[in-house]
């Protein structure tokens, strides 16, 4: 009779144990933030390198916006307070921010307090994120940055709650929660998919205004120096414009 | 507990206390990796450094105080100044309604009392109702140091053909007066613009305006030699008119109709001036412009962005722009 039991148990151990082996979250080994972004501008100052001994690190076809990170921080810090629900149950307001753009990293450190909702008790937090995607707005042709999470730090983080409450703040900032908060950050620079030439109305002739047609698209970005550089692709598009603009 | 059940027991306790391990490495390990991690991480930044200082256009930004650095290489501005220029001139009709040309002369005779002027003859061609359709071919250009792109346009004139109004005059002089009167023609012609070819010169100077760069045209010749021509059927018109002045009275011999004609057809052959209006040439904002406004989330950043003026490199335009940010909008609500 023990002898079934110590079988019985021991097969529900090892079946429990297969389960959890199975079905357990795949987490990542807790790094911290910093070894997370050295990590990070250690694969990008290899890629920054190679470009630079290619020669083509600097080199631009169409068009090079150079960006300070005094700007983008002169920007982010006149806009906070910025306050909002992130999602997984948190709040988050941001208070300060900051900016460094160097060896391959645009990063942005914004600064502030999380709370539960609904709960008083909140927890200085940092989030760390990079400037990953440059882009040029469709319509407006507005140069725009976005910032993805690449980790956050806090401290007492125990008043968030219980199990982990650092990685699942981290998760609902990195599902939408920053971009709810933040946005995307634009610079002031804008490049036109066309060239406008206007219209005549004169004595001898009139000439209604045409558009020239051209593709532009963000085509690289480097971070370094203190600075985001953002190579701009800008050709005259082949195909005529859709329609001429009547003056 | 048997020894295969006590085997059991301690197999499952190990796949449950396995399963249940974290891969949690010690302050000591993570340290050293960090170590690691940095000396990688400082020998790659000083390569960086290296490759970075000997770059002629890094330095530039560096040195460069401006917040924005925006450049366009300069093999897309003369892209785009030939493709503006090309498109001012394209495809263009032109009304050449009331343009006129004149040409005049003295004529003198051997007489007894020695070399005498006899007389003046004009011809004042007015053009009544003539359009002439350009089309542009593919331009020279070519930027040059300070702020211009310079221009070459080969510029097609097609064949059209319009009505024309010629009026001579013949003023007699001298002893002449005595003899002969003096005399006005008017006829209405159909005229003709004959196909051809011009090349226009001049340049798109590169400026900046506010927030914006601009391409403004300086054609200061535009003014084109058109060779025009009269029908065959107008030609004998202007020679019938002619001779019906070549009369003892009319002073038409001293005039001689056939040499008028033979001038007023070298007239038509060297061209009438026709000056292309300067509003065909309109001043063109290139792509890249300045925001004076920006948004982040919800709260738009008004800033103050200054252009700190622009530099023709051998490869590129460049600015460098200033901005501050000078009020933040409220939120909307």
């Amino acid at each position: 009779m023990r002898r079934i039991l110590a079988i019985g148990l021991t097969s529900a151990l090892l079946a429990l144990g297969v389960v959890w082996l199975l079905f357990k979250r795949k987490e990542p080994p807790m790094v911290s933030v910093k070894e997370a972004l050295l990590v990070r501008q250690t694969q990008e100052l290899g890629r920054l390198i190679a470009a630079a001994e290619q020669e083509s690190l600097f080199d631009f076809g169409g068009i090079l916006v150079v960006v300070d990170q005094a700007l983008v921080q002169d920007l982010l810090r006149s806009a906070t307070p910025l306050e909002g629900d992130v999602g997984g149950g948190f709040h988050v307001r941001v208070d300060s921010a900051e900016t460094s753009f160097a060896d391959g990293l645009a990063i942005v450190r914004l600064d502030g307090k999380a709370s539960v909702a609904g709960k008083a008790a909140s927890a200085d937090v940092s989030v760390y994120g990079a400037i990953d995607v440059v882009e040029l707005d469709a319509t407006s042709g507005v140069m725009t940055c976005r910032v993805s999470v690449s980790g956050v730090d806090a401290a007492h983080a125990d008043v968030l709650g219980v199990d982990e409450p650092v990685r699942r703040l981290t998760e609902a900032l990195t599902h939408g929660g920053l971009a709810l908060l933040l946005g995307s950050i634009e610079v002031p620079v804008r490049i036109e998919n066309r060239l406008s030439i206007p219209a005549v109305e004169a004595h001898r002739l009139r000439i209604e205004s045409a558009d020239l047609p051209l593709q532009v698209a963000v085509e690289d970005v480097n971070v370094l120096g203190g600075k985001l550089w953002v190579r701009v692709k800008a050709t005259i598009d082949p195909r005529p414009a859709p329609e001429q603009r009547r003056p | 507990m048997t020894r295969s059940s006590r085997a059991w027991l301690a197999a499952g306790l190990l796949v449950v206390g396995f399963a249940g391990c974290r891969a949690a490495p010690g302050p000591e390990v993570e340290a050293a990796r960090l170590a690691s991690l940095r000396k990688i991480y400082d020998d790659l930044h000083g390569r960086l450094e290296k490759a970075v200082a000997q770059d002629p256009l890094a330095q530039r930004v560096f040195a460069d105080r401006g917040q924005v650095v925006v450049a366009i290489r300069s093999g897309l501005i003369e892209e785009l100044a030939g493709a503006v220029t090309q498109r001012y001139l394209d495809r263009v009709s032109i009304n050449l309604t009331s343009v006129e040309a004149r040409d005049e002369a003295a004529i003198h005779k051997d007489t007894f009392l020695g070399r005498m002027k006899v007389g003046e003859w004009a011809v004042d061609i007015d053009i009544a109702d003539l359009r002439i359709s350009l089309e542009a071919g593919k331009p020279k250009v070519s930027l040059r140091p300070e702020d211009r792109v310079e221009i070459e346009l080969p510029v097609d004139v097609k064949e059209s053909e319009g009505r024309v109004g010629i009026h001579f005059s013949w003023d007699s002089k001298s002893l002449a007066k005595l003899v002969c009167k003096d005399f006005d023609l008017t006829r209405d012609l159909r005229g003709r613009v004959l196909p051809q070819r011009h090349v226009l010169s001049g340049a798109l100077r590169i400026g900046s305006a506010g927030d914006s760069f601009t391409l403004t045209p300086v054609f200061p010749d535009r003014k084109i030699p058109l060779k025009v021509d009269l029908t065959p059927a107008s030609w004998e018109t202007v020679e019938a008119a002619l001779r019906t002045q070549n009369t003892a009275d009319r002073c038409g011999t001293l005039m001689k109709p056939d040499n008028l004609v033979a001038r007023l057809r070298e007239l038509a052959a060297k061209g009438v001036k026709v000056g292309i209006p300067e509003s065909i040439f309109r001043v063109v904002r290139l792509p890249a412009h300045l925001e004076q406004a920006v948004k982040i989330g919800d709260r738009t950043i008004n800033l103050t962005v200054k252009s700190e003026g622009l530099t023709v490199l051998p490869q590129s335009l460049w600015t460098s722009v200033s901005a501050h940010v000078r009020e933040v909008a409220p939120s909307a609500p």
